[in-house]
């Protein structure tokens, strides 16, 4: 006691000085990176929620997935169905019934890779217990939704069969033209059966229990830290691959991220901030991929005066959408004058957005002052308070202020924003409380269906519930068709009448940017699933 | 040759509402073996010659002019370095207040054993030494006021626990500052008596502070007379109480002795109050509260009058 | 005194409790739970989830299971994360937080004792002016932004260390600097105006008359006494440094728990925000605790009466 802080102080700067030396003595400094080796750090962002296949939700979890699992077929860079497990396969003439052929694969503990693990991995997803969202995605299987719903206990009855250890036989309710490109997708990737039963919970978080088949394995996973995977040498096509490692890291601060960027510590990764974009790009530090997106206005026709076709028109005339993705966007974005977003396929090499065209004006304005007049708000006099939901992200914000501003100015309409955090928002959405709310849509495959399909009048994402039957018609339609020139011609005429009715206003395509160093090669940025396919990147310095 | 000496020693403090003359140009000298007392009323600097001698001034943002000489030392150039083994070894020093010049958050013990730091001892044999001194100053249980913190001790004890600190080392100089003020009177005399005994017994000179010039008397040979931080009178201590030639000095006296200064007067009492310090006056400082003053003293500052035997003072009227 | 400290800690459990109370309710109460997403589920699907993790019972019995569990120390499944449970996800992920928070503790007190001290022996002199300058504006600058800040001139001007991440010693430098800014100004502050008024105490002249050095006057006499308000500030900079901790995590990507507390509101996820809250309650009553048993060591008087602070004489 009596030389107590004396010593005390002595001890805490010993102690200081001593841990200091601990934590400096037991790692080396930063990134020293040989030039020459195979390994790329890539910016994921966040911590993936999981690796499950069945259970994954999000872009992020699937472009980890992608790497350690493969489906029946992985898109080529083109984003065209490529064999992967399966070497081929046949479609039977109605379009109904699929028979994959799987090659001669093996999962990265060595055993070989199944039709029944196919088998198991899809009816794992549909199982209510599993508690798998995007068991949607295979809904197009014979009895799968109903399985799914509960309404049928017996998983045999779902329409998937393996035939003996290599043949997976695959029958659909409905022709899918899809249906191919969709077994690319993690929901259809097919798991290891031993490991995920003996670990239920938590198989898919350590590089032991986690058996995949994909070109890469999970070599340890540090929490909000980084993902290491290393290539897989076991893969079927193994001598493709040239990356020996990918260290996924987990920044989720733009700013940070492009300072680690510019650091040299991360080599690509989708996180930056926009405002840097313009900068960014211009130096060849950047780039702005493709993406399978729309934002829009959603209308809610429970409300007045949004029931009327013409009111919902005339705002969606009024809105100068290349500003919007010029100065909000900065660039990372199309004006939206239809709904379906560039690069979706059309019959044969066609694109859908080519074919269809645009469907409005944008900043139309007199057209929009016209119409609102013809509705009995001229000038917009008499036009109630009207609300508008968006999110509270930063971004989704300016772009509701910008329009409100638009809206004032062109049609003389007072817009109050709303904003709420993303829960409350889709609370708010699905409980219909609201005027006009901001929406943003990605495809899960690469069809106009995607996209088309959530205004169908018993759809869950109709918020506004609009219903029309024509629409309806035209998907059911084109959902029962077996003739892809006749599917595409009902779906444009869907989109025709939807941007007739304008429940939803459609404002932009949302692009991807996305931060790379110039001496990462191959890495391909498909516009829907993945953020980025590592399967082909390598580094050349 | 002197053992401490002040040659025209001015005192300045950079207080915040500017510089303050604390000291104005005092000088005088305390011989080896010699009891000097410095009164005054509170306010007039007295302090501050203990603190300027013993070159304890780093508290205060202060500036010094003259001379100090301690033991053949100029105080003034002296460096930390020298200045260190003077306090303690050669210079004890004792304060007005004894609870506040122990840490209270320190045993009695511990505060003791630094005195004797500057002596190189073994920690045991320290600590024997300490507690013989304590005995020496006269605490019943020194193992058991050890250790104890100075609130759980009494004043007097505390005291006397300053006093064996200030005297551990033997020094060749005491200073002290008010050493009885804060004490009971009965405490008071045994504390005296202590000071008296250990002064035989350990041979120090003696720079007193005090305005009790009972304790004065009793204790010293020679005094100085310190006003708004000028000595305005020293000598030997019967010349000073019993000629005393300034009209301050005079009524200090009369206040000690409580004698009313005319017939069915009150208790006296000296009218006024020390000049703020900061004010620059020509002319007597004690000028506007003395009783006898005329035009000169107001103009004027008046030299110092030798009175012969070393008895000086600063006054017109001789 | 030892009835003192039960009390304490039957106190600190009440606090607990409360808190835990507060925090369900309120959790409960925002719209939007756990699995409200955008892609809709079947019903059969929504209430598989539901009984997994109990919210298919009432409200009552969700929060009685709940208290169950917690006074077992168990604090469930995370709801966003399938297959972690919290306590895995504490166990991770707090080490990573407490050793940052540790550091920055160590940091902003010694650095906060230093600038301080040096300061109040430099009293009105330039450094203490500069000190106080520095102090000053430390205590302006909020951490996000000094975080860039620190950044930019020594990751991306200097290229002296990493940006972000954490696991390597250079990569702790700037976040621990950015932490350790503030509560080490406030320290600085506090402490060299604690200074300045024991150095005018009699017992620093007595302690010189004594012919101690400056070293020995400061460490043993200054130190112990000037300490006690920065001792007592620990408390409150605990919860500085904790929620200093949820930014500075997320600015350098460090995998740290302030993360997952953030996240686990945006996401609803009950379990994990409730038992992050338990933890850094419990960690909170536990500190200040501790902080009070440092205290009643220090202080000789405080035996007397507990908690209140030494009156100068």
């Amino acid at each position: 006691m009596e030389k107590g802080l004396f010593y005390l102080l002595k001890r805490f700067i010993l102690l200081t000085i001593l841990l200091s030396v601990f934590f400096w003595a037991g790692c080396s400094g930063f990134q020293d990176k040989n030039s020459t080796e195979q390994v790329l750090t890539y910016n994921l962002a966040v911590d993936p929620e999981t690796l499950d296949p069945a259970l994954s939700t999000g872009i992020i979890e699937q472009t980890v997935e992608n790497t350690l699992f493969e489906g029946l077929v992985r898109l080529d860079p083109e984003g065209k169905p490529a064999p992967g497990m399966a070497e081929r396969w046949e479609v039977s003439a109605d379009g109904l019934k699929y028979t994959f052929y799987l090659r001669e694969a093996r999962w990265s503990n060595g055993e070989p890779v199944t039709a029944e693990d196919f088998v198991y991995a899809w009816r794992r997803v549909l199982a209510p217990e599993t508690g798998s969202s995007y068991s949607y995605q295979l809904h197009y299987l014979k009895n799968a939704r109903q399985f799914n719903e509960g309404k049928i206990k017996e998983a045999g009855l779902v329409g998937v069969k393996a035939l003996g250890g290599k043949v997976l036989e695959v029958e659909l309710e409905q022709p899918v033209p899809y249906f191919l490109s969709l077994t690319a997708f993690p929901t259809l990737f097919p798991v290891y059966r031993e490991t995920v039963e003996k670990n239920k919970t938590t198989w898919a978080s350590l590089p032991d229990t986690l058996v995949g088949n994909g070109p890469f394995k999970l070599a340890a996973w540090e929490h909000n830290s980084k993902i290491t995977l290393v290539k897989n040498p076991g893969y079927w096509d193994r001598n493709t691959v040239k990356l020996e490692k990918i260290v996924m890291t987990m920044v989720d601060n733009p700013n940070t991220a492009l300072a680690m960027f510019e650091n040299g510590q991360i080599d690509m990764g989708g996180n930056l901030p926009l405002g840097e974009l313009a900068r960014l790009v211009q130096e060849g530090k950047a780039r702005i991929g493709p993406e399978l997106s729309v934002d829009y206005f959603m209308f809610n026709l429970k409300r007045k005066p949004f029931d009327d076709q013409k009111v919902r028109k005339a705002l969606a005339l009024a809105i100068d959408r290349s500003v919007i993705a010029k100065e909000i966007k900065k660039g990372a974005a199309i004006p939206a004058l239809a709904f379906v977003p560039p690069g979706v396929a059309d019959t044969g090499e066609a694109d859908f957005r080519k074919t269809g065209g645009d469907y409005l004006k944008d900043n139309d304005v007199e057209s929009a002052r016209l119409l609102l007049a013809e509705a009995g708000y001229p000038g917009g006099k008499g036009f109630p308070r009207m609300e508008l939901l968006t999110t509270n992200n930063q971004n989704v914000k300016m772009v509701a202020q910008a329009v409100a501003e638009m809206w004032r100015k062109n049609l003389g309409i007072n817009v109050v924003l709303r904003e709420q955090e993303w829960k409350a928002y889709l609370d708010s959405l699905d409980k219909g409380d609201f005027q006009v709310a901001w929406g943003g849509w990605n495809g899960d495959y690469s069809d106009p269906m995607t996209f088309l399909d959530l205004w169908l009048g018993a759809s869950p994402y109709n918020y506004g519930k609009w219903v029309d039957h024509k629409y309806d018609e035209l998907i059911s339609s084109a959902r029962n068709t077996s003739d892809n020139r006749q599917r595409m011609a009902d779906l444009h005429l869907a989109e025709r009448v939807l941007m007739e009715e304008m429940p939803v206003a459609p404002l932009y395509f949302p692009m991807r940017p996305y931060l790379e160093k110039s001496y990462v090669k191959n890495a391909v940025h498909p516009n829907f699933a993945f953020d980025v396919e590592f399967k082909w990147a390598y580094i050349a310095r | 040759m002197a053992l401490l000496e002040f040659d025209q020693v001015s005192l300045f403090l950079d207080l915040l509402k500017g510089r303050v003359k604390i000291l104005n140009r005092v000088s005088f000298a305390l011989r080896a073996g010699e009891n000097v007392a410095v009164v005054g009323e509170s306010g007039s600097g007295k302090s501050f010659i203990g603190l300027t001698a013993a070159g304890l001034l780093q508290g205060y943002r202060a500036r010094v002019e003259g001379a100090v000489c301690f033991d053949g030392l100029n105080m003034l150039f002296a460096t930390e370095k020298e200045m260190r083994p003077v306090r303690g070894k050669k210079i004890g020093y004792i304060f007005q207040n004894p609870v506040a010049a122990l840490n209270p958050m320190l045993t009695i013990g511990f505060q003791v054993l630094e005195a004797f730091g500057g002596l190189r001892l073994s920690r045991s044999r320290a600590r024997a030494r300490a507690l013989e001194l304590l005995a020496v100053t006269g605490i019943d249980e020194p193992e058991r006021v050890w250790k104890l913190y100075p609130h759980q001790i009494s004043s007097g004890v505390c005291q006397r626990v300053v006093i064996a600190m200030a005297l551990a080392l033997h020094p060749k100089l005491l200073i002290a500052d008010e050493p009885t003020a804060l004490l009971d009177v009965t405490v008071k005399i045994q504390v005296l008596d202590l000071l008296e005994r250990l002064q035989q017994e350990m041979g120090y000179s003696c720079l007193l502070i005090s305005h009790d010039l009972g304790v004065v008397s009793a204790f010293c040979d020679r005094v100085l007379v310190l006003y708004a931080g000028e000595i305005v009178e020293q000598g030997p201590l019967d010349r000073v109480f019993d000629h005393a030639g300034h009209p301050y000095t005079r009524k200090l006296l009369q206040c000690a002795a409580g004698l009313p200064e005319q017939d069915g007067g009150d208790l006296p009492f000296i009218p006024g109050e020390p000049p703020e310090p900061h004010l620059v006056s020509t002319g007597c400082s004690f000028a506007p509260r003395c009783p006898e003053t005329v035009e000169k003293c107001l103009v004027q500052a008046p030299p110092p009058v030798d009175n012969g035997k070393g008895h000086v003072f600063r006054c017109w009227h001789k | 005194m030892a009835v003192l400290l039960i009390k304490r800690f039957v106190y600190g459990l009440l606090v607990i409790y409360l808190v835990v109370t507060a925090t369900f309710f309120i959790m409960r109460a925002i719209p939007g739970g756990p699995f409200t997403a955008e892609k809709k589920v079947s019903p059969a699907v929504a209430r598989s989830i539901e009984e997994k993790y109990g919210l298919n019972q009432p409200l009552g019995v969700q929060y009685l299971n709940y208290l169950n569990r917690v006074a077992r120390l168990d604090l469930g499944l995370s709801m966003k994360y399938p297959g972690r449970t919290v306590n895995e996800l504490i166990g991770e992920s707090f080490p990573v937080s407490a050793l940052l928070g540790l550091l920055a503790l160590m940091v902003s007190v010694a650095a906060g004792l230093i600038m301080g001290a040096f300061a109040a022996l430099r009293y009105q002199r330039w450094p203490d002016l500069a000190i106080l300058a520095t102090v000053t504006l430390c205590l302006c600058v909020p951490n996000f932004a000094l975080a860039s800040l620190l950044v930019y001139i020594f990751s991306l001007k200097l290229k002296w260390l990493p940006a972000a991440m954490w696991g390597s010693p250079l990569q702790a430098v700037l976040p621990v600097l950015a932490l350790s800014a503030l509560p080490a100004a406030f320290i600085a502050r506090l402490f060299r105006a604690e200074m300045i008024d024991v150095l005018g105490k009699d017992f620093i002249k007595m302690a010189r008359a004594k012919g101690l050095s400056d070293m020995r006057l400061i460490a043993c006499h200054v130190l112990k006494i000037a300490v006690i308000p920065v001792l007592s500030y620990l408390g409150p900079l605990a919860t500085e440094l904790l929620t200093g901790i949820f930014i500075v995590e997320k600015i350098f990507a460090i995998p740290g728990l302030g993360q997952y507390y953030l996240n686990s509101i945006i996401n609803r996820d009950y379990s994990v925000t409730l038992g992050i809250t338990i933890f850094y309650i419990a960690l909170l009553v536990a500190f200040n605790l501790l902080v009070d048993l440092a205290y009643l060591f220090l202080n000789p008087r405080a035996g007397l009466e507990w908690g209140e602070q030494y009156e100068r004489a």
